[in-house]
């Protein structure tokens, strides 16, 4: 269960973002669509917990993420929370797999290399996993790191307009991965974006 | 996976940067680690053979000269005094012990020193094998002569003139002479001696006068600088006491007061030179001590210069990794954690640096050991063991340490929504 409620942001004093309240039920997805500019991303993070609230509250199951401290919010992020943003970032120095198990350790979850490597199976990417990310093409990068947001089995799965620079076939996908992972590893999936071609896949939506 | 094993990661993968560092650091560390073990083990190997030693009578010449050739054995003597002389200083009041030492001759680089047994006293040398000299030239060897010459008891030799170790140096033939002891190592000159009576010397230019009148002018010049000893010449084989010549006397005072008057009362009154050895040793300190110092301001240079390389390491690989520390603290990592990364790194590359230089120096004073011929003995504990050794690895610590810092809080700054959003 998420709910996001009377939510406000403003990076600057003139400007503040009054985002619409949220509410998601257990197993249930949705899309947020708008303009360029409008808040997308901004909001996005805040759900992420990486950009903090002006007022309002972020509920996932019964935690307010915006009452929590800064410490116990990063381990918050790291087991609840899965991001997957538009371009991938990864490790340098590390493989495929040392990234995912890095991953776990951040979280403090306990280090499982089956459990890396049956997610790795699940995106079609298990022969890469000891690559390093970045010798990887556009797509097996991306499918990377939906396997780094879904590892640690999320409540909620964020992607920030992750079909953005994709084809027609590619969104297909990555969309239908997004939505597979979500519901396989039981997690709301909130995807953002403008992009109009995803707009028929997604029964819940809301305009910014 | 862990915060650790990625700062490793992170080094590795930055081979050309992290080499630079590391030779940097090991460089300086090796180089300040050479110059303070080589300058503890010389000045506590001087110390250790001027031990007992309150003054040095020899020859007129330089006094340094005389303590180098006379106590440590690492120069040519500044002449002959005669025996005579030196027996009558001997019976002075405040002289408490008095050792006649005559040399000059060498076997293979190594000194051949007539002496009597109180010279032994002195370095608390033992017999380890054999028994000490008794009758003309039977020699008891020391430790490192033995084992690098591969002496033992029965084998003969010829001594040559001077210092030089090459074959063909002009020697004496006439008269062998035959190992019959070894002493045990002691960690001082004597270890590198052959030691003999003083008959044994005096008998072996007696002879070489006889047979070899161009050695005969040679060792005039090497053994008598002062031209009053007309008469050796004319009587060479029956030589008498108030003949006899001693190239230097180590003499112990009985109380300091000693120190205080006699050498000056000698060097005023008498043809022979009077030097005390903890002076002209602190002297020699004091002259090698500038060299020490500006090596020891050299190599901490390199250690502050290694510093910015590791700085500079980091801070450019923070620029492209700025996206890495973001992406951490999305997926749980705590602000410590990615500050804990990356002053791993700084302290990763300064306690390897540490290692390598500390090894390189150790093998650089083993290799020096060998050179000289085990003249100076060390062990790779002393060095870890030293004070200097652990302020060494304080200093190149802190130097990780600071080098690190303003990368760390800059990583620790990292604004994440910022830095992930702009793409
Ligand atoms: N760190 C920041 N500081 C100040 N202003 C910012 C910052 N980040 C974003 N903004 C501004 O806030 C507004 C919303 O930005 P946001 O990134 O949320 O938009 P978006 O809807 O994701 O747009 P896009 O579709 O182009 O990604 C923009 O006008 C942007 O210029
Ligand atoms: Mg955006």
């Amino acid at each position: 269960m998420i709910s996001v409620n009377n939510l406000k942001f403003s990076y600057q004093k003139e400007k503040s973002f009054h985002f619409p309240d949220i509410k998601l039920s257990d197993g249930e997805d949705l899309l947020i669509i708008g303009e360029s500019g409008v808040g997308k991303t901004t909001l996005l993070h805040l759900m992420a917990g990486i950009l903090k609230p002006e007022r309002g509250s972020i509920v996932f199951d019964s935690v307010d993420i915006t009452e929590i401290g800064k410490q116990s919010l990063d381990q918050f992020r790291g087991k609840n929370v899965g991001v997957v943003f538009q371009k991938s970032f990864f490790i340098r120095s590390l493989t495929v797999m040392e990234n995912l198990l890095l991953v776990q350790n951040l979280a403090k979850v306990k280090q499982d290399k089956q459990r890396v490597e049956s997610v790795l199976d699940q995106l079609g990417i298990l022969d890469k996993r000891k690559n390093k990310p970045y010798s990887l093409s556009q797509g097996e990068q991306q499918r990377v790191s939906i396997a780094m947001a879904v590892l640690n089995k999320p409540k909620v799965l964020l992607a920030d307009e992750p079909t953005a620079s994709l084809d027609d076939k590619n969104c297909l996908k990555v969309l239908s991965l997004l939505k597979e992972e979500a519901s396989l590893e039981k997690a709301h999936l909130v995807m953002i974006t403008h992009d109009q071609r995803v707009k028929a896949h997604f029964k819940n939506q809301m305009e910014l | 996976m862990n915060i650790f094993k990625l700062s490793v990661k992170n080094i590795v993968d930055r081979p050309l940067n992290t080499f630079l560092s590391l030779l940097l650091l090991a460089l300086g560390v090796g180089l300040i680690s050479l110059v303070l073990h080589i300058s503890t083990i010389v000045e506590e190997q001087f110390e250790k053979n001027i031990k007992g030693i309150d003054m040095v009578t020899g020859a007129k010449g330089s006094p340094l000269q005389l303590i180098l050739s006379s106590v440590l054995h690492i120069d040519d003597p500044t002449g002959n005094i005669e025996l005579v002389e030196a027996k009558k200083l001997m019976q002075h009041p405040l002289v408490k012990k008095a050792i006649p030492l005559s040399y000059g001759d060498s076997h293979k680089g190594y000194r051949i020193v007539g002496t009597e047994r109180s010279y032994l006293d002195l370095y608390e040398a033992k017999v380890a094998k054999g028994k000490i000299w008794e009758k003309s030239f039977e020699v008891t060897v020391g430790a490192s002569v033995a084992k690098v010459l591969e002496l033992d008891i029965g084998d003969h030799f010829f001594s040559t003139h001077g210092l030089v170790s090459v074959e063909t140096a002009p020697g004496h033939e006439e008269h062998p002479f035959t190992v019959v002891g070894v002493l045990e190592p002691t960690n001082s000159v004597i270890d590198q001696l052959i030691l003999t009576s003083l008959e044994s010397v005096w008998e072996v230019h007696d002879h070489g006068n006889e047979h070899q009148e161009s050695d005969d002018e040679h060792e005039k010049e090497e053994h008598m600088p002062h031209d009053d000893h007309e008469m050796h010449e004319e009587e060479h084989n029956h030589r008498y006491e108030e003949d006899k010549e001693i190239t230097a006397l180590l003499v112990k005072f009985r109380s300091p007061l000693g120190t205080i008057q006699i050498p000056r009362q000698i060097n005023e009154n008498t043809n022979m030179q009077a030097a005390v050895p903890s002076y002209e040793i602190s002297r020699l300190f004091n002259l090698l001590g500038i060299g020490v110092e500006t090596l020891k301001v050299l190599a901490l240079a390199i250690i502050l210069v290694s510093g910015i390389s590791v700085f500079i390491s980091l801070y450019n690989s923070l620029k492209e990794r700025v996206y890495e520390m973001a992406l951490m603290r999305t997926f749980g990592a705590s602000k410590w954690q990615v500050f804990t990364l990356v002053v791993n790194e700084g302290l990763i590359l300064s306690f390897l640096g540490f290692v390598f230089g500390t090894l390189g120096c150790y093998m650089a004073l083993a290799i020096l050991s060998h050179l000289s011929n085990n003249s100076f003995v060390f062990s790779f504990l002393d060095i870890i063991n030293s004070k200097d050794t652990f302020f060494l690895f304080l200093l190149t610590i802190g130097v990780g340490v600071f080098s690190s810092i303003i990368p760390a809080f800059k990583a620790l700054r990292v604004n994440i929504s910022k830095t992930l959003g702009e793409s």
